[in-house]
């Protein structure tokens, strides 16, 4: 397939062409309740070109291999269009790089036949709807495995398989008058085996969701919080993580003379990372969407910003190290800057002591999705706990939190000592990135705004 | 797709076969730069089989082995998904009221020169970034099935839109303006985006305490996401809607109708659903009552009613229409228009916000019609004034209480893209949280 590639781009009249081709099957089985609602498995395929001209740069996507030719037209016709009146593009240096590489999987899914990974979806749901005042459930089994191939016309031939499965959904709770959900979720880039041995999971969910229903909203206003692991995942990637792909505030002048180099952004215990390359993480992968190595990078050390997530065009805009993390969702999607895996470092002290340190307020718990734009951001608690002189207190529901990112980085006050990372991703920032995993320990802000109901 | 049709019908089954075939430009620039350009053909095939009471489902983008397909299908059927219904006759339909051919030969110069217009319009920027944007597209559906229904619909559309965003931020406000064949841009929606976004400069911290919000088209969805997933066959299937046992009961503030018909608008008309049942008027809510479950043919078959036309590949965030399910979709429904213009609902605020960007709208417990979100940009209105812009708020609510608070609707409904067109809507009394 990569000689084929090759062949593809060779002699048109661009300074540079890279093309992608992805072969991407997905296995998706989903129930609702006690019913199933969808099982199968499919495969579809499609390419990617892009093209560099005259300082213009442009991409097209097709699915039909018949396609390609005028895909390359197209792609050699945008970026004449973009020259000359647009940003003057240029691509960051690297080596070009030949190489194959497969996923390390503990039991590959693609070996499972369809009616075992029902059975184990059932099972996780039935465990979910025997218990009392559960009302229902939408859980679906996902395996997504692609298969890339990408050639560039400066020499880069790369191959990489990824592979992410994951078993989650919502657990619905309701009784009377009052329904309340959560989410459950478990899975990785490592195989079946993160999906095996899970009932526990499940169980404690949907003993959450009942708990729910006697839960209070949380009143609105500012709080001290504490947010777990979970949610400080969340959190690190909504409030900062997408500051730190360059593409964000690229156009954005202000915005990238606050996140210059060396800026002291957050508070002296604040240490943040992207590392893609933890094995069997949900994030996990070896080489992007331009074929370059992905690199761990520190982004954040004691609060002062040290790192930064790139593409080559925007490496080359910054002039700052290409970074590996220029990424599409699949063969439909050029790709763009994109996390990997992020997490907050953690702390020394047991949790116990960071609720005691807080004093009063909201000590919160497992993200339910986050937005940003600018440099403001939310994101939403499934479900938290009132606090009252470090003691955990009632549950409360109903929990969004809005902050701004500058401000609210400098209330970052202490973490405790443990460590987890996400099991499944998701972020749409234009695209959808199964493969954003983010972490950290449990974590204490001072004042936040909080929405309630 | 007639020989894959005939491929499944041979092995047994009742068969549907949907496809598509899209191709776009688009181009952007960020103060007067050009900033992207990029273009996209894509094509797929999906195929749904019944059989004995079940149901298999298979797609592809590249339909080269057509007998591979049909045995993805029958592996998917060998699961038992249970498929209680039988794919409609719609008889033969080929709609193409809302295609102009020309647009398919647009490219990317004609982009730039729509662009540019729009970038006239806004001016100069005093302060901030102007982001604009242009591009083009068609779109063709076709549905045959094993009833004897053969449906084809070609569309086209060109679109422009201008962002102001504010200083230091990637907030602002917003336009959008599409036709069938050329843009139509409607200078005072321009002029009132610039005179807001200037008057709005200013950022101003509220506190806690409660207000009147107002609603445009754009952040209608967050809102109708929330009255959607409870008025769905599916909610009331599950028994876990809050609207059950609901039906011709006032919920929400007379002002309010809600009604789903994919078969008028603007943009983005359909004649029939992604199943093939034709489409019609579907009032989910009209003047305030609960008055309609909407469905697809599943659920349909499951509560033993008639299809009502929204059954609907892609859900809230879109999504490959070809790789999605039909499921029951309101992804066509507006709120009707009421008597007030938008300058009339201003005046009407002493004091209140006006949300453009809702932050968060999908967290916090949908089905329940909870809503939390952060104001992004939310305009600040003082005694029927636009003086600045809201800082690090949120508002929060339950919509039914929300929408049973409505004041007033605006009479001339916007075309905002994913949200086709809607008209403003002001509430009173809501709780609002700033720093």
């Amino acid at each position: 397939m990569l000689e084929k590639l090759k062949n593809m781009i060779s002699g048109a009249d661009a300074d540079y062409l890279d093309i992608r081709y992805e072969v991407k099957k997905t296995t998706t089985i989903s129930m609702a309740g006690s019913e199933l609602k969808k099982a199968g498995s499919n495969s579809t395929d499609g390419y990617v070109v892009r093209a560099l001209k005259d300082g213009g740069f442009s991409s097209v996507t097709v699915t039909r291999e018949d396609d390609v030719p005028e895909a390359i037209m197209l792609a050699v016709q945008g970026a004449s269009a973009m020259a000359g009146g647009g940003k003057n593009v240029s691509l960051e240096d690297v080596e070009p790089v030949q190489d194959y590489v497969e996923p390390d999987l503990k039991g590959d899914p693609a070996q499972v036949p369809l009616k075992e990974k029902i059975v184990l979806l059932k099972k996780y749901n039935d465990i979910m709807l025997s218990q009392p005042d559960i009302a229902n459930t939408n859980m679906a089994y996902s395996e997504v495995d692609r298969e890339k191939f990408f050639v560039s016309s400066q020499g880069t031939a790369v191959r990489e398989r990824v592979c992410t499965v994951s078993i989650g959904g919502e657990v619905v709770a309701r009784r009377g008058e009052i329904t309340q959900n959560i989410r459950a979720a478990v899975g990785g880039a490592n195989g079946m085996a993160a999906l095996m041995g899970r009932d526990d999971v499940f169980l404690k969910r949907a003993k959450i969701a009942r708990e729910l229903l006697d839960a209070d909203p949380v009143k609105g206003g500012t709080y001290d919080v504490v947010i777990n692991p979970s949610l400080t995942g969340v959190f690190i990637h909504e409030a900062f993580g997408h500051f730190s792909e360059a593409d964000i505030i690229e156009d954005n002048p202000p915005l990238r003379k606050k996140m210059a180099m060396g800026s002291k952004i957050g508070s002296d215990v604040v240490t943040i990372i992207a590392d893609t390359l933890i094995p069997n993480q949900v994030g996990f992968y070896k080489y992007d969407d331009e074929g370059v190595p992905v690199k761990t990078i520190p982004l954040m050390v004691n609060g002062v910003l040290k790192g930064r997530l790139h593409s080559r065009r925007t490496a080359a805009e910054f002039g700052e190290p290409v970074t590996g993390h220029c990424v599409a969702q699949d063969h439909g999607y050029e790709p763009i800057v994109r996390m990997g895996t992020i997490y907050l470092e953690k702390g020394k002290m047991p949790l116990k002591e960071l609720l005691k340190q807080m004093g009063d307020g909201l000590y919160l718990c497992d993200g339910k999705g986050g937005q940003t734009s600018g440099e403001n951001f939310t994101f939403g608690a499934q479900y938290g706990y009132l606090v009252k002189d470090g003691e955990i207190q009632g549950m409360v529901r109903d929990i969004n939190i809005m902050g701004n990112l500058f401000t609210t980085m400098k209330n970052i006050e202490a973490m405790d000592d443990t460590m987890k990372l996400s099991e499944r991703g998701g972020c749409g920032k234009g695209q959808m990135n199964i493969k954003s995993g983010y972490g950290g320990p449990s974590v204490l802000i001072r004042s936040m705004v909080v929405g309630g109901v | 797709m007639e020989k894959l049709l005939k491929i499944a019908a041979s092995k047994g089954c009742r068969a549907e076969v949907f496809s598509t075939r899209e191709k776009s430009l688009s181009m952007s620039k960020v103060n007067g730069a050009v900033s992207d350009v990029s273009a996209s053909i894509e094509s797929g095939v999906s195929l749904r089989i019944l059989k004995d009471g079940k149901l298999g489902f298979a797609y592809t983008k590249n339909l080269i082995d057509r007998e591979e397909l049909v045995a993805n299908a029958l592996a998917s059927l060998e699961a038992g998904v249970e498929a209680l219904y039988d794919f409609p006759d719609t008889g033969s339909v080929s709609f193409f009221e809302d295609f102009d051919e020309s647009v398919e030969t647009l490219s990317f110069p004609e982009l730039r020169k729509n662009i540019d217009r729009i970038e006239n319009l806004y001016g100069e920027m005093k302060e901030g970034i102007l982001q604009a944007a242009a591009g083009c597209g068609t779109t063709e559906i076709r549905i045959i099935n094993t009833s004897g229904a053969d449906l084809l619909q070609k569309e086209s559309s060109v679109y422009s839109t201008g962002l102001m965003i504010y200083p230091g931020t990637s907030s602002g406000l917003r336009n959008v303006f599409a036709g069938k064949s050329t843009c139509e841009i409607f200078e005072p929606d321009v002029k009132r985006t610039v005179d807001n976004f200037y008057n709005s400069l200013p950022e101003v911290e509220i506190g806690d305490s409660r207000m009147k919000v107002l609603f445009p088209p754009d952040v209608m969805y967050a809102l109708t996401w929330r009255l959607g997933v409870a008025s769905s066959a599916k909610a009331f299937y599950e028994k876990v809607s809050p609207l059950l046992n609901k039906i011709d009961t006032q919920v929400i503030s007379p002002l309010i109708s809600f009604i789903s018909d994919p078969s008028v608008g603007s943009m983005g008309r359909r004649v029939f659903d992604d199943e093939g049942v034709k489409t019609g008027r579907v009032p989910v809510f009209e003047n305030g009552l609960f008055k309609k479950v909407y469905n697809n043919l599943d659920y349909a078959s499951k509560m033993n009613t008639a299809p009502v036309g929204t059954g609907f590949r892609g859900g809230m965030w879109g999504g490959d229409k070809v790789s999605l399910s039909p499921a029951p979709s309101l992804s066509h429904a507006t709120f009707s228009p009421g008597s007030k213009s938008f300058q009339e609902m201003l005046e009407m605020m002493d004091r209140g916000v006006i949300v453009y960007g809702a932050l968060g709208a999908h967290s916090g417990n949908i089905l329940n019609g909870d809503l939390s979100i952060g104001l992004n940009p939310g305009l600040y209105v003082e005694n029927g004034k636009v003086v600045g812009r809201v800082k690090d708020a949120m508002m929060a609510g339950n919509i039914y209480e929300m929408l049973s608070k409505a004041i007033a609707v605006e009479k001339i409904p916007h075309y905002t893209g994913s949200m086709f067109d809607n008209p403003s809507i002001l509430l009173e009394d809501i709780s609002v949280v700033g720093s």
